[in-house]
């Protein structure tokens, strides 16, 4: 008779399958186990593989009222739980790039010294890329871009400065090599946040003026317009996100809404790109969504991105009393609330929930080692 | 009607409906090799009657349309797991063998919640893993991640 005590065996293919069903923390844990279990768990396709499962969060970054109002702490959100990660280095760091394969790079847009850190939420891991000064004066402000070539898997940095005199671009590629210019960058430069599907990176910036999005090829590393139809799709204003949803790029237009004015938002899908072709879907949200408006102007009530599959997030604002989100299911057309109580890990004392422009992303439970891709070992 | 035969000889005899569900079978099936009773060869009678009472409850329920259907099934599957370790891993083998892909998500699901606790040494145990790391290099994966061990 068998019993509990005695080990299975199954085979390895077998094993690793269930390994991709557990939380990250464990499979940390695990790698000690044996040769063979910690091989398998920092192999990227092991993680890719994880990741297809895994449940994503947010990471948001809000001023710290302890200190002077420009430092900042990171959040993260996830099941159920607020929590106050300790990420060091970056004295003001504030900006989160988006989140490429549940990892982010942090970094603070005034900072001359152009640091970037890498930052893997779910295991906790920080990496600091060698420093870079650049090379002409009047460093005004830097914005860095997160990207991955899934044909050589390989990470790439991009980023955009500026001194005054137009706009530079450079790129990195992780693991290796220095900082690389790269020529043909819209001369306007890239202030929204861009977003990594498939092999490029997409921003809006283009939208409204030039009827197109940017997009960026990040194995050939070469920019090119995505163009849309004038008239395709109408903006109502400047309060509007663009968010990946089900493996398309979607506009979320928040305008009605932050400006009081309706309780509809309306989601422009990207359907085809090819044909510049956008749909449009009227969002009626129920009356417990809507923010009431920040007594601070020139901070927006209500943000949005997608963290599951055929759902939006709607993120406040400013978070009066509990860290909450709201969670819209676009085929039942029904919303619920979701909170995360504060971490009893943390002091939550200089609590100052207010979220700043460039402080959020949704990023999914990665076992991605930061260290292996960045060839420190 | 098709009949199943266990690796001990015991045999089943299920509705086409249901043999569909199970993916090789379904394959054997399309491409005329299987006859009036077909072999599984690496399933015990036992495990057997298990994925088959499985796919039955899951054929029945068809598509839960209403939440409480499916809250309904949902519940059953969670009783339908409360099995022995040893059992539960052999229906895991005979789910990837005969290609249920539901079954085989919640008994991997059940597997990784019971194990995700433990200690690397008790993983070893479960397993039956012989640990072939050195004193020092297994005290470098622990400080590397040691928040994880707390």
């Amino acid at each position: 008779m068998k019993n509990d005590q005695d080990p299975v065996s199954i085979p390895d293919d077998l094993s690793f399958e269930i390994l991709t069903y557990l939380p990250v923390k464990s499979l940390l844990r695990f790698k000690c186990v044996c040769q063979k279990w910690r091989y398998v768990i920092s192999d990227p396709s092991f993680a890719e593989a994880h990741r297809s499962r895994s449940a994503a969060a947010l990471l948001i970054s809000v001023p710290n009222m302890s200190s002077h109002y420009m430092m900042s702490s990171l959040v993260s959100l996830k099941d159920g739980e607020a929590r106050r990660p300790i990420v060091p280095v970056l004295p003001y760091h504030r900006n989160i790039s988006q989140s490429v394969n549940g990892f982010v790079c942090i970094y603070q847009h005034y900072d001359p010294s152009l640091r970037v850190l890498l930052y893997n939420p779910s295991t906790r891991e920080h990496v600091t890329l060698p420093s870079t000064a650049v090379e002409n004066l009047g460093f005004r402000f830097h914005c860095i871009t997160l990207g991955f070539d899934p044909s050589t898997k390989t990470y790439k940095i991009l980023r955009v400065w500026t001194g005054g005199r137009g706009f530079n671009y450079q790129i990195f590629t992780l693991g290796g090599g220095a900082w690389r210019v790269i020529n043909d960058g819209p001369f306007n430069g890239l202030t929204r946040k861009g977003i990594c599907l498939d092999g490029s990176i997409y921003w809006a910036d283009n939208l409204v003026m030039r009827n197109s999005i940017l997009a960026f090829d990040v194995g050939e590393e070469k920019f090119r317009s995505v163009p849309t139809p004038p008239g395709a799709l109408a903006l109502k204003g400047i309060e509007w996100d663009m968010i990946e949803i089900d493996g398309h790029i979607a506009i979320v237009d928040l305008h009605d809404v932050v400006e009081s004015i309706s309780n509809v938002i309306i989601m422009w899908k990207f359907e085809d790109p090819i044909n510049g072709v956008w749909n449009q879907k009227r969002i009626l949200l129920p009356k417990f969504c809507i923010p009431k408006p920040l007594p601070f102007t020139g901070y927006r009530p209500l943000f949005v991105t997608s963290i599951d599959s055929g759902e939006l997030t709607l993120i406040p604002g400013q978070f009066f009393s509990d860290w909450y989100v709201f969670r819209y299911n676009l085929e039942e057309g029904k919303a619920r609330k979701e909170v995360f109580s504060r971490s009893p890990e943390n002091d939550w004392n200089d609590d100052f929930p207010l979220i700043e422009f460039c402080g959020l992303c949704a990023y999914k439970e990665s076992v991605i080692s930061l260290r292996e891709i960045c060839r420190l070992l | 009607m098709i009949t199943f035969k266990s690796y001990d000889g015991e045999t089943f005899d299920i509705d086409e409906t249901v043999a569909v569900e199970l993916k090789t079978i379904k394959h054997m099936m399309e491409d005329g090799c299987a006859g009036n009773e077909i072999p599984v060869p690496n399933v015990t009678g036992k495990i057997l009657a298990k994925v088959i009472e499985y796919c039955k409850k899951h054929v029945e329920s068809g598509k839960a349309e209403d939440q409480a259907a499916s809250d309904d099934l949902k519940a059953w599957d969670a009783d339908f797991v409360k099995v022995d370790q040893a059992t539960l891993f052999d229906i895991i083998l005979a789910a990837n063998y005969l290609d249920i892909k539901s079954l085989l998500d919640l008994t991997c699901q059940t597997v990784a919640d019971m194990i995700k606790g433990k200690t690397p040494e008790e993983i070893r145990r479960t397993f039956g893993i012989t640990n072939d790391f050195t004193p020092e290099e297994e005290e470098g994966i622990r400080r590397e991640n040691q928040w994880a061990f707390e």
